[in-house]
């Protein structure tokens, strides 16, 4: 059993970056059904360097 | 040795070489022919001849053994599920002397049976061994103890359990991870007395329909192509094929949705796997991008999210019941609800 909680780092990031993965959420949101590959990717690439910050050590 | 009922999929198996991107979701086996065949030793868990292959039942196993560890004691969409299938029993006006549970949440059956059925012997079957260890350690702690229990190490597909030997067959969220629905059902009803009652909550069609979106769209998005990550679920319409199949006489259906509200997408996953639900498909990717999962979070939470900031996750949940013959007295309510027919759906 755990003893104390340890925070995923999946967890981590989507608390840190919740602004950036709203503006990908809704971007896929908009485009569903059809989508397509790297459709949202602009979006993604934000998301992704706020992950990267986040596990570098919350930059 | 022993003789099993088998069935032919070569139609299915077919199908599902022609479109690999497909996603299992809407298909189940509708195979059409049974054949009996010598059962021959060697990898006796998983390899058998001329048998469909869905689930990796090693790889169950080992999630059960985690999720015996993992599992709170006080559950409650898994408590909930086990008080409506129990709930069935006072249906019947019979008292059920030997009980058979199999699989699923075994702890969760014993700790709702508070004395309905008159059930006097507990067969525990799981073929997670921790799972037992379990539900044995915690038998102390419940107030069940004038039933004699015994657990069982075992598969659901290869019952071992002497032809009409129990009065009640009972698994509450575990047959929907066979590989042979049909075969595992055909083995319950053999194992029963005439006059036996067979009770079953399996997860329906469409169980977790959000996630199965959410997963398919951000790997459309984020690598051009999709892999199965949601089981394929028997949709309700079989369910009762399925049991006038088994040879079960007064079949009946009932659907039950739950609508299960989590904070983030990855309570969602994490609930699974302390239920012991992760993907344990044959044809899965063992490959997870980090990006992906992320992209799966996002939109999961974008398409689905309530305005408190939960998102939902639906469960269908589909009790089966079938009788061997109809000889039982049952109350006037339920004869009328099973007088309908077999594919009787409340929702």
């Amino acid at each position: 059993m755990k003893e104390k909680k340890t925070i995923s780092p999946l967890r981590r990031i989507l608390v840190n970056c919740t602004a950036q993965a709203n503006e990908y959420g809704a971007c896929v949101a908009a485009k569903v059904p059809e989508v397509e590959r790297d459709m949202c990717l602009k979006e993604f690439l934000a998301l992704k360097t706020c992950m990267q910050n986040t596990l570098r050590g919350k930059v | 040795m022993r003789r099993f009922l088998f069935s032919q999929t070569s139609c299915s198996l077919l199908r599902r070489q022609r479109r690999p991107k497909d996603i299992p979701h809407r298909w189940f086996i509708s195979s059409t022919s049974f054949s009996t065949a010598e059962y021959e030793d060697g990898d006796a868990f998983q390899n058998s001849p001329s048998k469909v292959k869905i689930f990796d039942r090693h790889l169950k196993r080992t999630q059960r053994d985690r999720a015996a560890w993992l599992l709170r004691p006080n559950d409650s969409f898994v408590h909930a599920v086990a008080e409506n299938l129990v709930d069935r029993l006072e249906d019947c006006k019979k008292t059920f002397p030997t009980a058979l549970c199999l699989g699923g949440s075994l702890q969760a059956v014993r700790q709702m049976l508070r004395g309905r059925g008159a059930i006097q012997k507990f067969i525990m079957m799981d073929t997670s061994y921790d799972m037992l260890k379990l539900c044995k350690s915690s038998q102390r702690d419940s107030d069940n103890e004038n039933i004699e229990t015994s657990y069982v190490v075992g598969d659901e597909e290869f019952l071992a359990i002497k032809e009409s030997s129990v009065d009640l067959v009972i698994s509450c969220l575990g047959l929907h991870w066979t590989n042979d629905l049909p075969g595992a059902m055909i083995q319950c009803k053999l194992a029963l007395k005439p006059d036996g009652l067979f009770l079953a909550a399996i997860l329906g069609g469409e169980t977790l329909k959000e996630l199965r979106i959410a997963c398919t769209v951000a790997q459309m998005e984020r690598e051009g192509g999709i892999s199965p990550r949601v089981s394929p679920l028997a949709q309700v319409r079989d369910a009762g094929n399925l049991l006038t199949r088994a040879g079960f006489a007064l079949p009946g259906v009932d659907v039950d949705e739950y609508v299960v509200r989590y904070n983030s997408a990855l309570d969602l996953i994490e609930h699974l796997r302390a239920m012991g639900e992760t993907n344990a498909l044959l044809q899965r990717t063992n490959i997870l991008k980090r990006e992906t999962a992320l992209a799966t979070a996002a939109i999961y939470d974008s398409m689905f999210a309530a305005e408190d900031g939960t998102i939902p996750a639906t469960f269908q949940s589909t009790l089966k019941e079938g009788n061997i013959h109809d000889r039982v007295e049952r109350t006037s309510f339920s004869t009328e609800v099973q007088k309908e027919g077999f594919c009787h759906n409340i929702i």
